[in-house]
């Protein structure tokens, strides 16, 4: 059984809104565990309590009830905290400091060895390429910018467990990918990652394990394979040298490009399919479950669970 | 340790960056005008009169980057949330505080620093004397704004900017006329005491009576 680096358990939380108005509970029962070294998505609608649950991890607020322990230490506890790298969903800047002082500040709160703070900063300045307009004012960088190093700031202690509140929101492709590409790149070192987003493609490309949180409980948590094995109904394949009319698989659809044929198969003829088009001398290109079987998946659940 | 440290240098820079020593700049000029004027206008102790104004001048200027940068800084930390950046640190919330507290003390020391410097070189050069008294009033002021910048703190931490900022002023206020509110309290309490044996015994006399019980509440001693 592998080690837990996170887990949550039993978690509740509400909200006093004001005097006369009814309190909003957020999170209601809410219990998961996220095993050392994995990447874990963690979706849901808005609303759904994702920021609460990761501020109740990052001890920004006080769950009401509810027990939640990081490396096996309790998450209050400042050993915890050490362990942990935050990245909050806005990048959170101060205007009068630039880059290199941002991160510099973070370092000494992290308590790194004074004489490593300088180097380590500008590891981490050219891990999210940010060493450029590091000296710069931070009033003055983009979104992009400031969401680089935001997560610069959290990865300034090589944490053992990364948290991250929607880090790809409001980043163009290029910054999306290079997002995607350092978590995969901390995933190597062997960080545990724990992250919510909103963008499905990128959830399914990058994450071992993904749950799904509607209306503050955990409605749906496991391998993204397994989820998405669940609705697989459907796959594409795209083949040269043939033609998709003499095939006796039954197609769910099939359409001719301007090479090559497309078609789309229910999940249990995939198989047979594959072995038709290998002795018809066919050549398969392309294999795919439908794209978008996590997002219907998770629509499914949003819609379905949301009230 | 080091993270009450950064935190208070963090918000020191922040208030240089603001520009807020530019305020004694302000106050050096203000000085040097006023000195240059009442010279002109006091006849007699014209020393008394430039050092009076100084450090009335000194009090009110550190009172107000006391007041305002405390409440401003932290209440920009808590709504622009780079308070979560912190606390998502290994920092106890009490470590912020203070952290934040000794920069904003830091702020207020350094401009009475700078400030006491401009009155000591006025006080040098206009009147050829050093007053080391001035440097002990200096001191007492910078004590003063040490519990101010606590007040504003702490109703900084509690309250929306404009009613910290409100209630800092007040505290400010209570503590400068509280001792004028207690004399105020004893006279009262003596005068009423002779007052209502006069009515007792001289009923006959209302008009002196009256009189004496205006004499006695002094309202006018309290404002000037």
């Amino acid at each position: 059984m592998a080690e837990i680096a996170l887990s949550i358990d039993n978690l509740y939380k509400s909200f006093d809104p004001g005097l006369f108005e009814r309190r909003v509970d957020v999170l209601k029962g809410l219990s998961l565990e996220v095993h050392r070294g994995e990447t874990f998505g963690f979706l849901g609608p808005n609303g759904a309590g994702k920021t609460t649950t990761i501020k109740a991890i990052t001890g920004l607020i006080r769950p009401d009830r509810g027990r939640i322990s990081v490396c096996g230490l309790p998450h209050d506890r400042l050993e915890a905290r050490a362990r942990i790298g935050f990245m909050a969903e806005q990048p959170y800047v101060y205007n009068h400091l630039t880059g290199r002082e941002f991160l510099e500040f973070h370092a000494e709160l992290l308590a790194l060895p004074r004489a490593r703070v300088g180097a380590r900063v500008a590891e981490v300045l050219e891990l999210v390429s940010m060493t450029g307009p590091a000296n710069r004012a931070m009033r003055t960088f983009s979104k992009g910018m400031l969401q680089r190093l935001s997560l610069a700031q959290a990865l300034l202690g090589r944490p053992e467990l990364l948290i991250l509140d929607e880090p790809m929101s409001g980043l163009d492709p290029v910054g999306r990918r290079d997002v995607r590409d350092l978590i995969l790149a901390e995933k190597e070192r062997g960080t545990t990652v724990f992250f919510s987003s909103h963008i499905i493609p990128d959830v399914e490309t990058i994450c071992d394990r993904v749950a799904i949180l509607v209306d503050g409980t955990v409605h749906a948590v496991g391998e993204v394979r397994e989820l998405v094995a669940q609705e697989a109904e459907a796959y594409e394949l795209s083949f040269v040298g043939g033609d998709a009319v003499d095939l006796e698989t039954p197609l769910l659809a099939s359409h001719r490009g301007s090479d090559a044929w497309w078609v789309r198969v229910a999940g249990e003829h995939r198989d047979a399919l594959i072995r038709e088009l290998a002795t018809s001398g066919a050549r398969l290109v392309a294999l795919s479950p439908v794209r978008s079987t996590l997002e219907e998946f998770v629509l499914r659940h949003y819609e379905g669970g949301g009230r | 340790m080091r993270a009450v440290a950064a935190i208070a240098r963090n918000t020191f820079r922040e208030a240089l960056r603001d520009r807020v020593l530019y305020l004694f700049l302000g106050f050096a000029v203000l000085l040097l005008v006023c000195s240059k004027l009442f010279g002109l206008l006091t006849v007699g102790d014209e020393g008394k009169v430039i050092k009076d104004f100084g450090l009335a001048g000194i009090q009110l200027f550190t009172m107000l980057i006391a007041v305002m940068m405390s409440v401003l800084l932290i209440s920009r930390e808590v709504d622009s949330r780079t308070v979560y950046n912190i606390l998502a640190k290994p920092v106890r919330r009490w470590q912020f505080l203070i952290g934040k507290y000794l920069g904003l003390l830091a702020t207020v020391a350094v401009n009475l620093a700078l400030m006491t410097a401009v009155l000591l070189l006025v006080t040098v050069v206009y009147l050829r004397e050093f007053d080391a008294g001035l440097l002990f009033a200096a001191a007492m002021t910078l004590l003063e704004m040490a519990l101010l910048t606590a007040f504003a703190t702490l109703f900084a931490v509690l309250t929306r900017p404009m009613l910290g900022t409100v209630f800092t002023l007040a505290v400010f206020v209570i503590g400068h006329v509280a001792e004028d509110i207690w004399l105020l309290t004893q006279h009262v309490e003596r005068h009423r005491a002779t007052a209502g044996r006069r009515a007792l015994c001289g009923a006959a006399q209302p008009r002196a009576l009256q009189l004496q019980g205006r004499g006695g509440a002094r309202p006018g001693g309290l404002l000037g």
